[in-house]
């Protein structure tokens, strides 16, 4: 084998291509053939050079030469952006200047083959001998006359006869072949198409696919990567060989392409990797084995093939390899063609693949939400039970679709109430499930007790298996208000403190020991019993209110929230009428920032008793459907 | 290369090599060195060692641009050697390019 390097300059052709046939001499070539080869070397450098663009005149021509006795193969590698390879190719007008090397390498050589890519090409041009005795006597024949190439015998005897019927039976059973093989090509292209349309499934397409791919190009195996999802990496998706597992092979960040000139270590061991970078046909195998180190090497080392890139526009998708064992020819322009034409197949089909289970996703998800955002507004209370001498008001908006907040008012015997503020940690139906659950266990649970502390005990060990399960907790505070009584009994699972505004203004903070539920199993949690003094106030809050954020990023707080009860209680207000004022706070704080948490809070306000009118009111509540949006409150 | 105006004949000599590298060059010489009343010119290839597809257009550029200048010019080819009859025999070319020995 030898190997040229040619600078991408006319002048240097010359001598390029003299170095070749000396070289090709060396081999034992005779003359006709030698000139031969050398015309065809000169053409293809001279058509590399002229089509060279700017940028790539830097990077010099390369030629491989590979002679092993009877075959010969001469490769040109450019880094031209190269062209259509013209599948009919004739003689220009005698008065046209230009146009005749290809057909002048077509002539002289028997077989071409014009590998394209992104930036690299590769032109392979290749002869073929009968055996070595025959040649030396064509040899001996050529040496006695002077004008020996072109020499048109007038009279043909018999042997020549012979010749041109051996050669003329070569000729119709080359051409019997391409027809078969253009008919299974076309009768698979069919059969894809057909398909394409039909399914939106990639596994048992491109598997049916790739069988047929294999029958037609002739080849023993292939191996089809795809990108992962997040684009790091090419994932073995699909193989001939399902027992075969070569490595994942690593992408670089932001697939950057490789720098010809300074290979990347990665790349040198990947015929893959270069395929999917350089976005172009790799071949390996032959005088470009693969690297010990490369994926396909382990199982498929004495492998020869292509690695084409599966692209959709300039998006990589993935890369199918195809190969076949080393002692095979590699394959012929239409092979490769083939294996062109039906990575392309692949990758429309993958593109609708992935844009069909998107679709089912999203509808699924937005299924899902509407199911949750169900769930949550039953949960809420129909409306608030009216108390002697104290009203109710509760309110919750969601920051997204389905939130994990609620509270619940649970009236029980001789003015009692129950109630309950609560935050499901997570998300979606899960948590809104949950949520669920929880509403409901409390209201059984109240059948034999109304102790808070008592009633979250309970209701943790029952939660504990499921929420700990899916590392799902809940906060939630129960409070007992006895208005008869005149005292709250406060239990709380890891909750925001409740805060009792009492007559004198003073603001007292009750935060009693006790874990989020679905932490531990058995959890003791404490009781505080205070005063429900005429003319107090008390707030149950979710941590939405709390951590609500302004335009300067600051948090709304306790010691706000504090001073706004410090200052709002108690003066005579009704609970919905406080309710309505602590919204507005809210908002005129929180401006147009959008919600990050849900907010949730239950007002326990002393109030005037008023005779005929019902204390009864709809709870008003909020479910955004964006977090930025300001929904007017249900009219009453 | 060396030109040689003989009468009605302009003679080209000593081409050491007529190719895509120096066509142009070739070309634009012999262009301007076209006299008037010419009716052939005989391009002598005894010493030209290399010829290439770029050689055949410049051989078609010059008939080209002496027949639209002074009409029909024969252009014949002297004593080429074999390679370069080779091209010739491949692309046609040797019925537009009469081959003589002598």
């Amino acid at each position: 084998m030898c190997r040229l390097s040619l600078a991408c300059d006319l002048a240097g052709v010359r001598e390029t291509a003299r170095a070749a046939r000396e070289f090709l001499a060396r081999q034992g070539l005779i003359e006709p053939d030698l000139i031969a080869c050398e015309l065809a070397l000169v053409e293809a450098c001279n058509n590399a050079i002229v089509h060279a663009p700017a940028e790539s005149r830097q990077v010099p021509i390369e030629i491989n030469l590979l002679f092993e006795d009877p075959k010969l193969e001469l490769h040109v590698i450019d880094h031209t952006r190269g062209f259509d390879w013209p599948g009919q190719m004739d003689l220009p007008p005698l008065e046209e200047e230009h146009g005749r090397g290809l057909f002048i390498i077509r002539s002289v050589m028997d077989d071409v083959l014009y590998l394209r890519g992104a930036g690299e090409n590769r032109l392979v041009m290749r002869k073929t001998w009968p055996a070595r005795e025959e040649r030396d006597a064509e040899a001996t024949k050529d040496q006695q006359s002077a004008d020996s190439i072109t020499s048109d015998h007038p009279s043909e005897s018999l042997p020549d006869l012979q010749k041109k019927l051996a050669l003329s039976e070569q000729v119709i059973g080359t051409m019997a072949k391409e027809l078969c093989f253009r008919s299974e090509e076309l009768a698979a292209i069919f059969r894809c198409t057909s398909e394409l349309g039909r399914t939106n499934e990639l596994e048992s397409f491109a598997k049916r696919l790739l069988g047929d791919l294999m029958n037609i190009a002739a080849a023993d195996w292939y191996v089809m990567r795809l990108l992962s999802p997040d684009e790091s990496r090419l994932l073995v998706t699909l193989s001939s060989e399902p027992e075969l597992e070569p490595g994942s092979v690593v992408l670089p960040p932001n697939q950057e392409p490789l720098d010809s000139s300074s290979p990347c270590s990665l790349a040198a061991h990947s015929v893959e990797l270069q395929a999917a970078l350089g976005r172009k046909d790799v071949l390996f195998g032959g005088s470009h084995p693969l690297a010990p180190a490369d994926p396909l090497a382990s199982s498929k080392g004495e492998s020869l093939g292509l690695v084409r890139p599966i692209v959709m526009g300039d998006k990589l998708l993935g890369t199918l390899a195809v190969g076949r064992k080393a002692d095979q020819p590699h394959f012929s322009v239409e092979q490769v063609e083939v294996i062109r034409t039906f990575s392309e197949f692949l990758a429309i089909q993958i593109v609708n693949a992935r844009l069909h289970k998107e679709r089912v996703d999203l509808q699924v998800t937005a299924h899902e939400l509407e199911i949750a955002r169900y769930i949550q507004q039953t949960l809420l209370p129909k409306n608030f039970p009216s108390l002697h001498g104290f009203g109710l008001h509760g309110f919750c908006r969601s920051a997204r679709q389905v939130g994990g907040d609620f509270y619940d008012i649970l009236p029980l015997r001789e003015d009692r109430v129950l109630l309950v503020v609560a935050d499901v940690m997570g998300k979606g139906v899960p948590a809104a499930l949950f949520a669920a659950t929880f509403h409901t266990l409390v209201r059984t649970m109240t059948e034999w007790t109304d102790r808070p502390a008592e009633l979250l005990a309970r209701m943790n060990r029952l939660l504990f298996e499921e929420l700990s399960s899916v590392d799902m907790f809940i906060t939630a505070q129960l409070v007992l208000a006895d208005v008869a009584a005149r005292k709250l009994i406060v239990a709380s699972a890891g909750h925001c403190p409740l805060l009792l505004a009492g007559p004198d203004r003073r603001i007292r903070s009750v935060s009693p020991d006790g874990m989020p539920l679905g932490i531990l199993r058995d959890v003791v949690f404490a009781e505080e019993v205070v005063a429900l003094e005429e003319g107090s106030c008390a707030l149950l809050y979710t941590d939405g209110l709390t951590e609500a954020r302004n335009p300067h990023g600051e948090f709304f707080g306790e010691v706000r929230l504090f001073n706004w009860l410090k200052e709002k209680a108690g003066r005579n207000k009704t609970a919905s009428q406080l309710s309505e004022e602590f919204l507005s706070e809210l908002k005129s704080f929180q401006c147009q920032v959008p919600l990050s948490d849900d907010q949730t809070f239950l007002l326990l306000s002393s109030e005037p008793t008023v005779e005929c009118e019902s204390v009864i009111s709809a709870p008003e509540t909020r479910l955004a459907v964006s977090a930025a949006a300001h929904v007017a409150p249900l009219k009453r | 290369m060396k030109i040689r105006h003989d009468g009605k004949t302009l003679n080209v000599s000593d081409l050491d090599q007529l190719g895509t590298m120096n066509r142009q060059s070739f070309n634009s010489e012999l262009a301007a060195a076209l006299p008037m009343g010419i009716d052939r010119i005989v391009i002598d290839l005894s010493r030209t060692g290399y010829m290439d597809c770029g050689g055949l257009g410049a051989l078609i550029a010059l008939r080209n641009c002496a027949r639209r200048r002074h009409g029909n010019v024969a252009i014949r080819l002297l004593n080429p050697t074999p390679p370069v009859r080779h091209i010739f025999k491949l692309t046609h070319l040797d019925r537009v390019f009469p081959i003589e020995s002598g």
